[in-house]
């Protein structure tokens, strides 16, 4: 089993889960971290009051409570007259023992030090028996200074004072209440972060869900296409969305490929029957023949026709194979200099009695027409378009074949003055066995190619075929294709 | 039999009237859809097979002003293979489909069957007293007995068989004995009744007189 996912959108999912987690665990530590200094400045704040309203008492007097020590020498040579007075409400001894026996409480302790190793004055209780001459304290360091410490196993925190004379006060609490007050924060913070974590993940998720659900619209469709239903489409919901855009990219590709798979379905039926017709006479000429015993003559009649079928099968593949090969050619192969001009003559000369033939006069009028290409290729318009035009000639006409350039383009046009071709036809003529007839026409003998195949190779040649016509008033045929640059 | 071939495609054209004419029948032709409307309307055909791709009007115009006026039996004869355009063929009036390339025989059994049909009968087996007529085979047994017919003969009597209890005019008989290119003198009907009466017995088929002929069921 595979422990990282494939999905995007558990990857995604996993991502953002862990990049959420880590942004609020540090947000959580970093809020915790502040609440717990505030508490910090909090104590020491009123340890510092504390250190002052011992040393204003130190400062306000040598009266001491009676019952304690009061016979102790240290307080008045230690205050002198710069210290500042105690807070206000503490004037009397009285006073003062209150204060001391108030802070003499479990949790809050105090000592005095006159020198080293003295020390003087404490708070009642266990904690201030532990206290030792904090001998860390720096030669020269401001004070006061403010650490954390441990006093009989309990955190504390205590403000150090020097006085004068090597005096120190040392002020302290421990931090029971503080400590309570952070961890129950911590919990607090610990669960907030917890849910908001688990509703953004989830909330994530369905968003991710729901973001990539298109590519999961997109995905089984591109699945049922690729299995041959090519007439589905991707249902595109938000047109304008970065998905819609490429659903509709994708559709219309799918759009194009069907087309194309189409317009080959149709080639190759119209191929199949364009043959059939062909193969029909050969099966039922030769089931004939062989039916029974037949004269020479009629032996001879069927081989004719079934020779006329084969050569007819065989004119069209040939059409079919060239049309494969310009289909599958992405270009011209060769690109020589010509000039339609001189490929129109050779044409006219080679059909020439053809024409005489039949009774119909050429008239050429060839300027100068320079093009880049496939001089047999071009050739092959020409003729097909010229025999086309002969064909549809009647006796005593004439046809116009004229050459020529103007600015970026050259030109070949033939004009017949043929039967001409209805409106309808004009847009389909040179599609693929496109028939303006409907139906096979055998003076014509083609299998609807010629055209098709004229239009492929003018294409490959980055020009197109033209056409205009008008019904009784004969045709124009032309290639136009881009000019060579002298 | 008297049957009409509509196919722009001069070789397979005279193929199939050939092969059509060495079975018995006697075949029109036409080489577009009008020429091959025109014919069908004028006469009436046993039947008619039409190809769809045709110059001037394709096979399913043909078929469907065919139908305006006659119930001539169709076949279609197409290169066009598709559901849709058999589906349209039928539609339009055709009885039949037969697609390109076919086998001669397949459409001789189709033509059989299509004639046989439109007579009103179901089966191949014609039995008129002791008379028995197999359409198919193109045989005609007497009492157990083979009976050599000739071509035109066994058309006459399969013509007046499937009309059995029905008069047949000589017109009508004539029309459906020769095509249109044949040039028989009128008596020749006449030689072949009585060549088939000479076979079969002078009975089996009855003259009235000024109208024509029948066969008694």
């Amino acid at each position: 089993m595979n422990l990282v996912p494939h999905s995007i959108r558990w990857r995604m999912q996993l991502w953002h889960g862990a990049l959420l987690a880590i942004v609020l665990t540090g947000f959580t530590v970093t809020a915790w971290r502040l609440q717990w200094n505030d508490e910090m400045r909090r104590v020491d704040v009123e340890l510092q009051q504390q250190i002052q309203t011992m040393l204003g008492i130190m400062h306000g007097g040598p009266n001491r409570p009676p019952h304690r020590r009061a016979d102790n020498p240290f307080l008045p040579p230690l205050f002198g007259d710069d210290r500042p007075p105690p807070p206000p409400g503490i004037r009397t001894p009285d006073d003062l023992y209150d204060w001391a026996t108030q802070i003499g409480n479990s949790s809050r302790y105090y000592k005095i030090w006159t020198g080293p190793g003295q020390h003087v004055e404490d708070s009642a209780g266990l904690l201030a028996n532990e206290l030792t001459i904090p001998e860390e304290l720096p030669e020269g360091e401001l004070t006061p200074l403010t650490r954390d410490t441990i006093i009989n196993g309990r955190q504390a925190r205590e403000v150090i004072e020097t006085a004068q004379r090597e005096t120190i006060l040392v002020a302290g609490r421990t931090l029971e209440p503080e400590l309570e007050e952070s961890r129950r924060l911590a919990w607090k913070l610990t669960v907030l972060g917890t849910g908001v974590w688990l509703l953004a993940f989830f909330g994530g998720g369905w968003l991710t869900r729901r973001a990539l659900r298109p590519i999961q619209n997109i995905t089984s469709t591109a699945t049922r296409i690729s299995s041959g239903h090519l007439d589905e489409r991707i249902n595109v919901e938000e047109a304008d969305s970065e998905l819609g855009q490429l659903a509709g990219v994708l559709n219309d590709t799918f759009a194009r490929l069907q087309q194309s798979f189409d317009q080959q379905a149709q080639f190759t039926a119209d191929a199949a029957h364009e043959l059939r017709t062909p193969i029909s006479v050969l099966l039922s000429q030769t089931q004939l023949a062989l039916a029974r015993e037949r004269s020479p003559d009629e032996y001879r009649k069927t081989l004719e026709a079934c020779q006329r079928s084969a050569k007819r099968m065989h004119a069209l593949t040939e059409s079919l194979l060239e049309l494969a090969k310009l289909d599958t050619s992405t270009g011209i192969t060769r690109h020589q200099p010509i000039d339609l001009a001189t490929i129109a003559r050779d044409c006219i000369e080679h059909l020439q009695p053809l024409a005489e033939a039949r009774g119909v006069q050429l008239v050429p009028r060839l300027e100068p027409s320079p093009v880049q290409g496939d001089d047999s290729q071009l050739s092959q318009i020409l003729t097909n378009l010229l025999s086309n035009a002969l064909h549809h000639s009647p006796e005593n006409s004439v046809i116009h074949i004229s050459t020529g350039s103007t600015i970026g383009t050259s030109f070949a046009t033939i004009t017949d003055q043929g039967p001409g071709i209805a409106a309808e036809h004009l847009p389909h003529l040179f599609d693929r066995f496109y028939r303006a007839d409907s139906s096979r026409n055998r003076n014509q003998g083609g299998a609807g190619l010629g055209l098709a195949i004229c239009q492929t190779i003018a294409k490959a040649h980055g020009g197109h075929m033209t056409v205009t016509s008008e019904v009784g008033h004969g045709s124009t045929f032309g290639l136009s294709l881009p000019a060579r640059m002298a | 039999m008297r049957l009409l071939v509509v196919e722009d495609e001069p070789d397979l054209l005279h193929t199939i009237a050939t092969a059509l004419r060495e079975e018995g029948y006697a075949v029109d032709t036409a080489e577009d859809g009008e020429e091959g409307l025109f014919k069908a309307r004028e006469c009436d055909y046993d039947a008619v097979v039409l190809d769809v791709m045709l110059p001037v009007m394709n096979g399913f115009e043909v078929v469907k002003k065919l139908r305006e006026s006659k119930k001539t039996p169709v076949l279609m004869l197409t290169a066009r293979g598709r559901i849709n355009d058999r589906i349209t063929g039928l539609d339009a009036g055709a009885d039949d489909y037969l697609p390109k390339p076919f086998d001669l025989n397949e459409l001789f059994a189709r033509l059989r069957a299509l004639i046989r049909r439109s007579a009103g009968d179901a089966s191949n087996i014609i039995q008129i007293k002791d008379v028995v007529i197999d359409v198919a085979a193109r045989t005609v047994k007497q009492k157990g007995g083979l009976v050599e017919l000739t071509a035109r003969e066994y058309s006459l009597l399969e013509h007046l068989a499937l009309r059995r209890g029905k008069l047949v005019t000589r017109t009508e008989l004539y029309d459906h004995l020769f095509d249109e290119n044949e040039t028989s003198l009128s008596n020749l009907l006449d030689v072949h009744v009585s060549n088939v009466r000479k076979k079969l017995g002078h009975e089996f088929i009855t003259t009235r007189r000024g109208h024509g002929y029948c066969i008694e069921a």
